[in-house]
């Protein structure tokens, strides 16, 4: 049975590792409100599965996966929000004016740009951002390290374009 | 330097306003999840337990297997009941199994599959408790007509056994219609966007 960690050990880690949940939590979430709620749902979810982690990966990789994981697959944001979008396509999303307002003007328009974007596409931005290398994308998201190429050039195109058509714009 | 580059390096040196301090991220612990795969959990477990609980919540529920014997289907309704048992302890084992696998911390895909497969499981069941129960009150009606005197007597008037087999397909109908509807509304949309997300990943 491995030995019990410690609450303080990991509270520890988590203080020196929260910008990554924050990243998460501003790429999935479009509120001040829904950060605050999933990155204390992430952070549960990291607390309950850290005693199995055993180290075979990097903590900050375990970190992605959880953190991925959560908002992928438990958390759900406001519905009533993402309704109203879908009714008018037109429409932008609405991001919360008092949401991050010390974040960069460019950082602001991308976090525009890819509200709308899927939830898989959303961790394929997020990943790439962070300059993560293949086969650790490939071991986050569980795909072959080929796809997870394919899946990162795909992305960096459709920022590519989106950053083009900002000129236009 | 281009203006993805650029974007790179904004995204890199960014900071929040709601950086936690050690008691603040203490205090968070403390609070409860509150994520989906729980109650997910919790209504399987419900479906289960109300199969459990059908001796104690149907009032006539010995008083029917009587009404089975006069229609000399006895032996088979016990062996109904068995299968419906039986059924219900492979599927239990086959919940817990799949639940034990589902782990925050595997891959993306993973995650998805092993919730998907968990539900899965649920969905499984009860379409076959469904189908037995099908199976049964159809066995059960073709037996009282040849047994039941209010059946027989049915039978003699006009339009009475049409109207019989009208009624019996429109219950049918309604149950099946109710409890489709209510996956749907309950299960249905979750589960459609961990599907969506799979394929996407596969793809």
């Amino acid at each position: 049975m491995p030995p019990i960690k410690s609450e303080a050990e990991f509270v520890q880690l988590l203080e020196n590792n929260q910008n990554i949940v924050h990243k998460i939590c501003r790429i999935y979430t479009s509120t001040e409100e829904e950060h605050k709620d999933l990155f204390q749902e992430i952070s549960i979810q990291l607390w309950q599965s850290y005693q199995r982690f055993e180290g075979k990966s990097k903590f900050s990789t375990w970190m992605y996966r959880v953190g991925l994981n959560t908002a992928i697959t438990l958390y759900r944001k406001n519905k009533r929000k993402v309704e109203t979008y879908r009714l008018d396509e037109r429409t932008p999303p609405q991001i919360d004016e008092g949401y991050d307002r010390t974040q960069d003007d460019q950082l602001q328009w991308l976090f525009k740009k890819i509200d709308a974007f899927s939830e898989i596409d959303k961790a394929l931005v997020l990943l790439y951002l962070e300059n993560k290398k293949y086969d650790e994308i490939a071991e986050t998201l569980g795909i072959s390290a080929g796809n997870a190429r394919v899946k990162m050039n795909r992305i960096k195109q459709r920022l590519m374009k989106m950053l083009k058509d900002q000129d236009h714009e | 330097m281009n203006k993805l580059d650029d974007l790179k390096e904004k995204w890199g040196q960014q900071t929040f306003n709601t950086n936690y301090s050690k008691e603040e991220l203490n205090r968070i612990l403390q609070q409860k999840s509150s994520h989906s795969i729980r109650w997910i959990f919790y209504l399987s477990l419900l479906e289960f337990v109300l199969y459990l609980a059908l001796p104690i919540l149907l009032p006539n529920y010995a008083a029917a297997f009587q009404y089975y014997k006069s229609l000399h289907l006895y032996s088979f309704s016990i062996l109904t009941t068995l299968l419906g048992y039986a059924v219900l302890i492979y599927f239990m084992w086959r919940f817990y199994q799949n639940y034990r696998q589902i782990k925050v911390s595997s891959s993306v895909s993973t995650h998805l599959q092993t919730i998907l497969k968990t539900r899965r499981t649920v969905n499984v069941y009860f379409f076959t408790n469904l189908g037995i129960v099908l199976v049964f009150t159809v066995v059960v009606l073709m037996e009282a007509m040849k047994y039941d005197e209010n059946f027989i007597a049915l039978q003699n008037q006009p339009q009475g056994i049409i109207g019989l087999i009208v009624a019996v397909v429109v219950v049918l109908c309604i149950i099946i219609g109710f409890f489709a509807l209510l996956y749907y509304l309950v299960y249905g949309r979750f589960l459609r966007t961990l599907k969506k997300n799979e394929e996407e990943l596969k793809a």
